[in-house]
């Protein structure tokens, strides 16, 4: 895969990440509201560590979308936080 | 009766106080009146988006399905918005605020060329704002008063003179900045009222496990399955084929558009943010605040059928169930509060789609077509008397003009043929604008022959056409798929557009995707401009690098 391509893919994965967390606060918010109360807080601790890691992989997505329009290499890093390899638009 | 009066009067007046102290700002120039002048912060944009798409038809409309389905109504919502936001959010944000455009119509004139361009901004801006934002303006008030006469017994007239007035006289003096901010204060009102009638919906059946009891105990497997998060495989009104539908049909496409029929005001939300990062802190706020104003007006709705058991029968007005808890639950003062809260989101919806509809008919029609060269002070007058326009043809909505509406609804079901062709005019540099005519206008011909022929053809008697009648769901796909092969073959039987069309809007946007033979090109021209410069051809260019890189 390109890196232009490789950048659509990652953008589309970060932004699974934060859908996910999202419909895990909604589900566990309806849960708690019927009374399922372990299930409840369980979905609302997933949507706290997915909010978590989508915020932690949208920062450096978008350094690396303004780095490719400033013109240098992009140095994207995983989802993870982890430090990924360049990728040459 | 009094008292919830006397809230909903000190709301009216907060709004018009609102509409005056900004009036000086909105006077300014165009970028202010129509763009709060680039400086509206993302997270305040995102409040009022969600503010514009949730209304008092969010908790008559969710409010009626939560009813007859259960607590995983949730998904109705999260598979048509959910993914579709965030990549909205992530993928193309960024890009569509670097365009720095006056309105997001504009994109067609500056990614395709020629007639297909033109006609397509054309097309796009009539249907915007003169059947589009008229239209869902009309229902917008029209839900105000099936709120408004079981609870306060307003007949049609008395709602829209409590509604329209403020409303329009707020965007009419301080422009959109009026509008965001007045969002802001119109969803903390929605929020408190909203969450009363949950709070105290759930405490009439003695807390959440008795509410759960209770089904349980009335309605036997019915009862659990309203209580299941997931839909199920068979339900009559949203098995999890349908989520499954939303959830592709939604999200292809999305945050490639320009202005779809149903969400038009959303380039207005990422023009007019301070920079393109806060342009996706805009639709991730907007998700989680949308997703929690939708979770409040339905959820309580599910414990609408223990107290109104006919809400569930086929054919019942599901839509009442929370005009009925309303005014169940809420005491004096709670009433008038949340009563202010629905006329907040019934406001916040018709100021938004007057504002955007304006500047559309102004800029889009007016200003490309009618006077080009005009003075700011002259698209001001005209821009607010586009917004009269729109008002009175929402009116006429109001007042049993429903064919506006009829069409509104057929062009939005028209349109979901063409989304996947909204990406590829991000990410693909071959795809050209008879590529996009094909998809918008060949999109509505195969929806009339997939959609409509079979139909037809039962009522004309044709009894052997009932075999071609697919489920909604498999039509969308079926649909998608066609249109996508139609402009995918007419994109490579036609030509590219030119060359300086497509470096100029790369240079502008960056897109992602295959722009191959565009980077080759501005990468070449880089390098041949500094080695002319230079007297050096082997020197590379700092564009050079820039798109060879």
């Amino acid at each position: 895969m390109s890196g232009e391509w490789r950048l659509v893919a990652v953008g589309f994965a970060i932004a699974s990440l934060g859908a996910g967390a999202t419909a895990l606060y909604i589900v566990g918010m309806s849960w708690l509201y019927v009374g399922r109360f372990a299930l409840g807080s369980a979905a609302l601790v997933g949507a706290a560590v997915g909010a978590f890691a989508f915020r932690r992989s949208l920062g450096p997505y978008l350094d690396a979308l303004d780095a490719r329009a400033d013109g240098g290499p992009v140095q994207l890093e995983s989802p993870d936080g982890g430090n990924g390899e360049p990728i040459r638009p | 009766m009094a008292l919830d009066f006397a809230i909903i009067l000190a709301y009216l007046a907060l709004m018009l106080g609102i509409g005056l102290y900004y009036r000086r700002f909105a006077a300014k120039n165009l970028e202010n009146f129509f763009l709060a002048g680039r400086s509206v912060p993302g997270w305040l944009n995102g409040v009022s988006y969600s503010a514009a798409l949730v209304s008092a038809d969010a908790a008559s409309g969710y409010g009626g399905l939560a009813a007859v389905t259960g607590v995983f109504v949730c998904w109705w919502y999260l598979t048509r918005f959910g993914l579709a936001l965030f990549v909205g959010a992530v993928l193309f944000a960024v890009f569509w605020r670097r365009l720095a455009l006056f309105t997001s119509l504009e994109f067609y004139e500056l990614r395709f060329t020629g007639r297909p361009a033109s006609l397509l901004r054309f097309w796009i801006a009539f249907r915007t704002s003169f059947i589009a934002m008229p239209a869902w303006t009309g229902t917008t008030l029209l839900a105000a008063y099936k709120i408004m006469e079981p609870v306060m017994g307003m007949g049609k007239t008395t709602t829209l003179l409590w509604v329209v007035p403020v409303s329009f006289l707020y965007v009419f003096l301080s422009g959109y900045k009026g509008v965001v901010v007045s969002n802001l204060v119109q969803m903390v009102i929605f929020t408190l009222g909203t969450g009363s009638v949950a709070v105290l919906t759930v405490a009439h059946f003695g807390g959440p496990s008795a509410l759960a009891a209770r089904l349980l105990a009335e309605y036997g497997p019915a009862g659990a399955e309203m209580l299941r998060v997931v839909p199920p495989l068979r339900h009559d009104v949203f098995p999890l084929a349908a989520a499954f539908a939303w959830l592709v049909g939604q999200t292809v496409g999305y945050g490639g558009d320009a202005a779809p029929v149903g969400g038009a005001v959303e380039g207005q939300r990422i023009l007019s943010t301070r920079s393109p990062r806060e342009a996706v802190t805009m639709y991730v706020v907007t998700a989680l605040t949308m997703f929690t104003f939708v979770m409040l007006v339905s959820l309580p709705c599910v414990a609408a059928p223990l107290l109104w058991p006919h809400l569930r029968d086929p054919g019942a007005d599901r839509e009442l169930a929370y005009g009925l808890l309303m005014k169940e639950m809420l005491p004096h003062g709670l009433m008038g509060l949340a009563v202010a809260g629905l006329l907040a989101g019934v406001m916040s919806t018709v100021s938004d789609n007057l504002n955007f509809g304006g500047q559309v008919m102004l800029n889009d029609l007016y200003r490309r077509w009618v006077v080009p060269s005009g003075s700011d002070r002259h698209y001001l007058v005209v821009g607010k008397l586009c917004m009269v326009v729109i008002l009175a043809m929402a009116l006429a909505v109001v007042y049993s003009v429903h064919i506006l509406f009829d069409v509104a609804v057929f062009m939005l079901q028209l349109s979901a043929a063409e989304l996947p062709a909204n990406w590829a005019q991000w990410w693909w540099w071959r795809f050209n604008g008879k590529a996009r005519v094909a998809a918008s206008f060949g999109g509505a011909g195969i929806f009339c022959l997939v959609v409509l022929g079979p139909k037809l053809l039962l009522r004309a008697g044709a009894t052997w056409a009932s075999a071609l009648v697919l489920p909604w769901w498999w039509e969308t796909f079926l649909v998608m798929g066609l249109t996508t092969v139609l402009w995918v073959a007419v994109a490579l039987l036609t030509k590219p557009d030119p060359e300086p069309l497509l470096d100029e809007f790369y240079r502008r946007a960056r897109p992602l995707g295959s722009w191959g033979p565009v980077r080759a090109r501005l990468a070449a021209a880089g390098a041949a401009t500094v080695a002319s410069v230079n007297g050096d051809a082997g020197q590379p260019a700092r564009e050079g690098r820039e798109v060879a890189s």
